[in-house]
């Protein structure tokens, strides 16, 4: 502005024309009047920044990013918020603030992937609120961004600090999933099960004469009546059960859509966990939790609405990772309850988990296999061997499954509703038959 | 570059592209009202055109100043050698145009041409430069108006333009003292034109000046 001023001023004497240096007067008074106030204060610590506070003079002016998620618990394809503030700490309005927020793909926010300009007037702050749908579970950031602030008239500018950005737990939407078949085995002494042993409980095994130690509240009148003689209605002991879901995440295989497109791996691992937990602690049963790979994470076993909602929290970190921590640290005897039913939901991609399955079921476990590969995936490259290769690979799978049933490991695919209550059925069978295996 | 535009183009949303309109009209307005009328050819207003396009495509470069200059240029020459006359409403006109052609590349620069751009922003943006050409059409009336009488004279063009000129040297030096010293009572504040570090945290952190 300044170097054009003068030229033309410079012209206009040179020529003795006025009229060509009141060309550049609007330029002088338009710089004149955006610069006769101008941002900056005295220092003070930088509390926008991570790490140690510094005094800057900069940032005295520089404008303040913060980002704020709902509060609300939101699940895959619910509609999910989160604002930005932008603060302006000084006495000199900006007259633009250019904002580029870095927003997480899987949220699909209106307009969230565009700049937004907004006017922060002094010592004030503008909102910017985005919203649109969660397109996928998972802990999804939003920010940081890239801030300018532009004041006097476009004359000066300057980048805001660096903020933390703000995560939405995006919670894995979970299919309806019944299982009408009885657990294998109880482990407490109370609960919903019926289990196998006599005891007091509400499903009636029989009627049987008095003995010493019976109840009265017992007794079963009509019969005792018609045979002369005192019987009492012999009842099964309710039962409750202990759930081991077994998270095999040491490859990703497919191309995640989203909640409304194709599901990976991963996405059918989450989702499979969610419904499988959800329906065995709405009954009252025990549920832990156990990732197999990189981060090699446990959950307690408990049961109820807390342990629900903390299982859908625990699936929010999980990640595909190539190394898995020893099977001794993960399963060994002290790790799981020797009653307990362990469903592994495995795509059965990596060397390591066949013989994982097979060493479970020797140390006497229950254990059922969910297959959570998906039932289509792309064939890598163009090489015309490819294909051949893949399908070779397919049938190598089909021979570990075949193996793994062979051991007495029942290998059934992911299929919402009743998935498991044919191979439930095939482990009740065997579980009332004596063990072999020492625990 | 082919596909870059493409889709620079399908995600243009409309505040940036009625400023980038904004500033070719302002551009085209002004080269149309500097150019004598004998000098307004088919060739000419194409060229003029193209000239008044070029700061709508890239508004943060050397481009609107090229287009200032031009503009001026083309009226010093118009009315020097094609005799157009020099009208106190023309000259106003034309300093409007040229301002908002520098007021509206600032804006254009700064906006991406995909931003969504709230509307008080585009408001408030054309306010204020309305009300600086407005001060700047009654201060060169007035100033006007005092030389008119230096004017009449022998030399006196000369004159009234050298009295101009130094009036508007001492304000853009008294603008310059006051930019680089810092706002009064307030400790150090932003420095036009100085990128300044203060260390690992301070990445990213400056204070620029448009010149």
């Amino acid at each position: 502005v300044v170097l054009l001023t003068g030229l033309l001023a410079a012209a206009g004497v040179l020529l003795g024309r006025p009229d060509v240096v009141l060309l550049a007067a609007p330029l002088a008074v338009g710089t004149g009047w955006a610069l006769r106030r101008r941002p900056g204060r005295k220092p003070r610590p930088a509390t926008g920044c991570v790490g140690h506070p510094q005094l800057s003079p900069l940032a005295a002016a520089a404008p303040e990013v913060t980002f704020t998620t709902g509060g609300g618990r939101v699940s895959e394809g619910g509609e999910a918020v989160a604002t930005i503030s932008v603060a302006n700490p000084g006495p000199v309005g900006y007259d633009l603030v250019v904002l580029q927020p870095v927003v997480s793909r899987w949220l699909g926010f209106k307009a969230g992937d565009r700049p937004h300009a907004v006017v922060v007037p002094p010592e004030s702050a503008a909102d910017l609120e985005l919203a649109g749908p969660a397109r996928r579970w998972g802990r999804h950031r939003v920010g940081p961004a890239h801030a300018v602030a532009y004041t006097c008239d476009g004359l000066l500018a300057c980048d805001a600090l660096p903020a933390t950005p703000a995560t939405v737990p995006v919670y894995p939407a979970t299919a309806p999933f019944e299982a009408d078949e009885a657990m294998p085995r109880a482990a407490g002494l109370a609960g919903t099960h019926r289990s196998r042993r006599p005891g007091h409980g509400g499903e009636l095994a029989g009627v049987r004469p008095f003995a010493p130690g019976d109840r009265l509240r017992r007794v079963d009148w009509r019969v005792s009546l018609r045979t002369r003689q005192l019987h009492v209605a012999a009842t099964l002991s309710d039962r409750d059960a202990e759930l081991v879901l077994v998270l095999d995440v040491l490859a990703e295989a497919g191309r995640s859509g989203g909640v409304a497109g194709p599901a990976s791996v991963l996405d059918t691992t989450v989702r499979a966990a969610a419904a499988i937990a959800g329906h065995y602690l709405h009954r009252g049963d025990r549920v832990s939790l156990v990732e197999y790979g990189r981060a090699a994470r446990r959950l307690r076993p408990a049961s109820g609405h807390r342990q629900h909602l903390t299982v859908l929290e625990w699936l929010l970190d999980i990640e595909p990772g190539t190394s898995a921590a020893p099977y001794e640290r993960l399963f060994g005897p002290h790790q799981l309850s020797p009653d307990a039913l362990v469903v592994v939901l495995t795509p059965l991609i990596d060397d390591r988990t066949g013989p994982m399955l097979a060493r479970l079921v020797r140390a006497g476990r229950f254990v059922v296999a969910v297959d959570t590969l998906p039932g289509w995936l792309a064939v890598p490259g163009t090489d015309p061997h490819a294909g051949l290769a893949y399908r070779l690979w397919r049938l190598e799978r089909e021979n570990t499954i075949g193996a793994l049933r062979e051991h007495g490991v029942p290998v059934v695919t992911w299929a919402g509703a009743g998935s498991l209550d044919r191979v439930l059925r095939q482990v009740a069978r065997l579980a009332t038959t004596p063990r072999l295996a020492p625990r | 570059m082919i596909g870059r535009a493409v889709r620079t183009l399908e995600r243009l949303t409309l505040g940036p592209l009625l400023v980038r309109s904004g500033l070719f009209l302002s551009a085209a307005a002004a080269l149309l009202l500097a150019a004598p009328p004998s000098g307004r050819s088919a060739p000419a207003i194409l060229a003029g055109l193209v000239l008044a396009a070029a700061p709508a495509f890239a508004p943060g470069g050397p481009l609107p100043a090229v287009v200032i200059l031009a503009a001026a240029a083309t009226w010093g020459l118009a009315t020097e050698a094609f005799g157009q006359p020099v009208t106190l409403a023309r000259v106003l006109l034309l300093a409007t145009l040229l301002y908002l052609v520098h007021s509206l590349s600032a804006l254009a620069a700064a906006l991406p041409s995909d931003a969504v751009v709230a509307p008080e922003v585009g408001y408030r943006w054309l306010a204020r430069a309305l009300g600086v050409v407005l001060a700047a059409a009654v201060l060169s009336t007035a100033t006007l108006a005092g030389l008119a009488g230096l004017a009449g004279q022998a030399g006196g063009r000369h004159v009234a333009a050298s009295l101009a000129g130094l009036a508007l040297a001492v304000a853009l030096a008294a603008l310059l003292a006051r930019s680089a010293r810092p706002p009064a009572g307030d400790g150090p504040g932003v420095i036009p034109g100085t990128v300044r570090r203060t260390g690992a945290h301070a990445r990213g952190r400056r204070g620029t000046m448009e010149a």
